[in-house]
């Protein structure tokens, strides 16, 4: 159902030592959409992301996913649970292969345990088989085959923000959480992530995007979040976010509106 | 085999692998039959050292923790065999899972507190751990460790019957012991879980962000790697029929650290050859015999220089080498 | 209460010799992130230096400057030898391996400090050598039943002295500035204009030139050298630095006087045989409770 609430949080607030970085922020994101949250560098955008994965705890509020607190989680709970995420500057395993990078979304979701793993039981050579298997499907996916087996740390930058794109949806989840996924890119890899991105809510996955790109949010989006200095300043679609005027101010400053009147 | 890498070089090839392992196997059995009883020992040491370099390589080779303590573990291992089989009377064979379990447990117990901390703070840590292990053995706590003359009298361990004496034996039991560690250990490299531990080397907070639980992970990475050590501390204490806290020191957890990087991190064969080296060094320069620690001081550093890889990197890290020296 | 006071007395002047070496590693840990494990043994040179002039140029020296002066050229002549192996170390062991990697950088360290102490040991034999007496300034006050020895005396003072300059160096100069650049981002310090070698370069003379110091120093309090003794004593002052917080200059010094204090008591009150045992402890805790050390350390990485 569209209208349903996969993943929330609760009036989050995040202090660093005195520096309020997330106050009390809400955010709602719907099942089957593109959610993305804007604003000025420094807003916080990257900071709710930590939060909602558990890298921080935040000091106040809760972070509701699929009517489940995930407050205290550590990470890989979080993940387990269907929360993936790609990081601003792309973390990749960058002295392994590009197919054992993607390999790592199947982690999770495996069960082959110590002396399964020792012993080489069947169950645990399917499990591998399988991870490869779909591993090897997402790097075809996203244009990477022929990178497999080359590492990490060797392929282009635009590849590199591909293959952790692979990587999170290698774990199969249900939310993902987008840092940033087309800066440093140039037009027509934008382009090609921008329509990628468009396709997931196809494939039953959800994605709460942080952009600064206008054209990619304004051409993707369902719902916007605007944020500064760590609140919410304004929430709506594409259109009525553009021309919100506290919008505006907050990435231009006053006196700057003609810039918007051709747009 | 599956495998993750490119297909280039021609030791890639399967059978190449294999005619070279059994090459090898052929090698090492029949050694014994070959040598005088003095090479025989020495063949000895470095299984034993191999064996110790194996565990090492889990905790520092796969994960990537920093891990100059590693001593610790042989001596807990060794001591637990010296005690329970001079004091007690258990029998040394029975007690080698024993003290492998009873160094794996002091591990996770002692894991617990500084597994979190970060790469040179855990170096540090460890270090510490080495030599408060090696002075609580020397001060003798209720009289259990023996001070600095350490335990004397192990037995040696029985076979169905057969006593384990001769070099010949040793050499063998030790072998026989890495060649199944290896094994194990090598299928665990190709495994999930073998993944998830280079995962956490390469990027600790990506590697959680993805599912891997780090925390569990590293302890079961230390619990391994002791008790590896553990297990060279029984035959190593049976060999000698004593242990001495001399036998424990900083310089060999430093030994076992070298191994492994000489070696190649992650790297099984790697580590073997390592073991070899750090054995063989002194004995090729035994003519200048008090210098000898002086030149390997000066040959760590080489390598690192010149292959800092290791001398036979894991696959992945050659290619590696072999693309760009760039940071 | 005597005992209190001649305890706090061993322990401020042991606290001196780990300051000294402490601040050595907390110089180019501060600069490099790396730890240099031949430090201690830079410090074992130290010792040795000393006692080759004090033993060989006693004549030479000994009948131009008089024994003060030859004392002097001892601590001048180690501390110059020391920095020269130290600036020689990086140039040839660290800085080819340094862009490569942490990992073959501390391997590199564990080599070095290898060959140092076994180069010591080739040179100087593998027995104990003693500092002669002639050559130890002796002679002590008594105060009721406390005494004070002018050695002790002296090694304060020097050191009160030598890290005073330092701290001074570092806190209130322009090259102190730079120094604290290139410690907190090295990469923008050279952008800014900071000469990066000279740094480093301060940093490998200065630190071991400080160990040499408090190599001769211990020579003449404890009256015999080791080629081990490096080891032990930089492992000590390795637990100083992260007591006080790793890549913290003044903190250096603290985690010396609290080293030194948290031994002597030791010593004293509980026994000398565990002294070393609670010292480790200590760091083990410290390391487990408080990492950044008392002074406390920059670190953050941004996610």
């Amino acid at each position: 159902m569209r209208d349903e609430v996969l993943l929330e949080t609760q009036g989050i607030t995040k202090r660093f030592r005195g520096l309020v970085a997330v106050d009390k922020f809400d955010l709602a994101v719907r099942k089957g959409t593109i959610h993305s949250l804007i604003g000025p560098n420094g807003a916080g955008k990257t900071t709710v992301f930590n939060v909602i994965t558990g890298i921080y705890r935040p000091e106040d509020g809760k972070v509701v996913f699929q009517g489940q607190m995930l407050n205290g989680l550590k990470p890989h709970e979080i993940l387990a649970r269907g929360i993936a995420r790609t990081f601003q500057n792309p973390r990749l395993f960058k002295n392994m292969t590009c197919l054992e990078n993607v390999m790592a979304g199947g982690h999770v979701h495996g069960r082959a345990g110590f002396w399964a793993s020792i012993l080489r039981l069947p169950h645990q050579r399917r499990e591998e088989r399988a991870i490869q298997a779909r591993a090897e499907e997402w790097l075809r996916k996203l244009g990477l085959w022929y990178f497999r087996y080359e590492l990490a740390r060797n392929i282009p930058y635009g590849c590199q923000k591909l293959l952790e794109l692979a990587r999170a949806l290698a774990a199969q989840p249900t939310v993902l959480l987008l840092d940033e996924p087309t800066c440093g890119l140039n037009e027509s890899e934008k382009e090609t992530m921008m329509n990628f991105i468009g396709s997931l809510p196809k494939e039953g996955i959800t994605v709460l995007l942080v952009e600064h790109n206008m054209n990619v949010v304004m051409g993707l989006s369902d719902l916007i979040t605007v944020m500064n200095y760590g609140r919410k300043i304004a929430e709506g679609t594409p259109e009525e976010v553009y021309n919100n005027p506290v919008v505006i101010e907050a990435y231009l400053g006053r006196g700057e509106e003609h810039a918007i009147a051709s747009g | 085999m599956r495998w993750l890498g490119k297909r280039r070089a021609w030791c890639s090839k399967k059978w190449v692998r294999l005619a070279f392992l059994v090459v090898a196997l052929a090698l090492l059995l029949s050694f014994p039959f070959r040598a005088s009883r003095y090479w025989v020992d020495v063949g000895f040491y470095v299984g034993l050292y191999a064996l110790l370099g194996l565990g090492l390589n889990v905790i520092l080779g796969e994960v990537g923790l920093f891990n100059l303590g590693h001593a610790a573990f042989w001596a807990l291992g060794a001591y637990t065999t010296a005690i329970l089989n001079v004091r007690f009377g258990i029998p040394t064979l029975a007690l080698l899972p024993v003290s492998a379990l009873v160094a794996a447990g002091c591990a996770w117990l002692i894991s617990f507190p500084i597994i979190h901390l970060r790469g040179d703070y855990l170096c540090i840590v460890t270090i510490a751990l080495g030599e408060i292990v090696r002075l609580v053995l020397i001060n003798n706590p209720g009289g259990l460790t023996g001070g600095p003359n350490g335990v004397v009298g192990i037995a040696r361990p029985v076979i169905a019957g057969h006593v384990i004496r001769t070099p010949t034996d040793f050499y063998f039991l030790v072998w026989a012991v890495v060649a199944i560690c290896a094994l194990a250990l090598r299928q665990l490299q190709r495994s999930r879980l073998g993944r998830a531990w280079n995962y956490i080397r390469e990027d600790e907070i990506a590697a959680e962000a993805m599912g891997v639980d780090v925390r569990s992970l590293k302890l079961l990475a230390f619990v391994l790697g002791a008790a590896a050590a553990g297990l060279a501390g029984n035959i190593f204490a049976a060999k000698m029929r004593m242990v001495s806290p001399d036998s424990f020191t900083f310089i060999e957890s430093c030994l076992m650290f070298s191994i492994v990087l000489l070696g190649g991190m992650g790297s099984i064969p790697g580590t073997i050859l390592g073991a070899a080296l750090v054995v063989l060094f002194p004995e090729i320069f035994r003519p200048v015999a008090q210098y000898r620690l002086l030149f390997f001081g000066l040959a760590l550093a080489a390598t690192m220089y010149f292959r800092p890889g290791g001398l036979w990197p894991r696959r992945r890290t050659m290619e590696f080498l072999m693309g760009q020296v760039e940071r | 209460m005597l005992t209190f006071l001649q305890q706090l007395l061993n322990g401020l002047t042991i606290s001196s010799f780990y300051a000294f070496v402490a601040l050595g590693y907390s110089l180019v840990y501060a600069i490099l992130k790396l730890i240099n494990f031949a430090h201690g043994d830079l410090f074992g040179l130290g010792a040795y230096v000393g006692y080759t002039v004090f033993v060989y140029a006693f004549g030479v020296i000994g009948s131009v400057l008089g024994l003060w002066g030859l004392l002097v050229a001892g601590f001048v002549a180690a501390a110059l030898a020391t920095a020269g192996a130290g600036l020689a170390i990086e140039r040839v062991a660290y800085r080819p391996i340094y862009p490569i990697g942490r990992l073959p950088a501390v391997v590199s360290a564990l080599g070095m400090s290898i060959f140092l102490s076994n180069f010591l040991m080739a040179v100087w034999g593998p027995r104990y050598l003693a500092y002669q007496d002639a050559f130890i300034p002796g002679g002590f006050w008594q105060i009721g039943d406390f005494r004070i020895r002018i050695l002790q005396v002296l090694i304060l003072l020097s050191s009160l002295v030598l890290l005073g300059i330092l701290y001074f160096l570092v806190e209130r100069t322009t090259f102190g500035a730079a120094i604290r650049a290139v410690a907190l981002d090295r990469e923008t310090a050279a952008l800014m204009g900071i000469d990066f070698l000279r740094v480093i370069r301060f940093a490998f003379a200065m630190g071991p030139a400080l160990g040499a110091i408090a190599g001769v120093f211990v020579g003449m309090y404890y009256r015999q050298i080791n080629f081990t003794m490096g080891w032990v004593y930089g492992l000590k002052a390795f637990t100083a630095t992260i007591m006080g917080g790793i890549g913290n200059i003044p903190g250096a010094m603290v985690g010396g006087v609290l080293l030194g204090l948290l031994e002597a008591m030791t010593a004293g009150y509980i026994s000398a045989a565990w002294k070393d045992v609670f010292v480790f402890a200590a760091l083990m805790l410290m390391l487990i409770f408080r990492p950044t050390g008392l002074l406390g350390e920059k670190v953050a990485e941004k996610v």
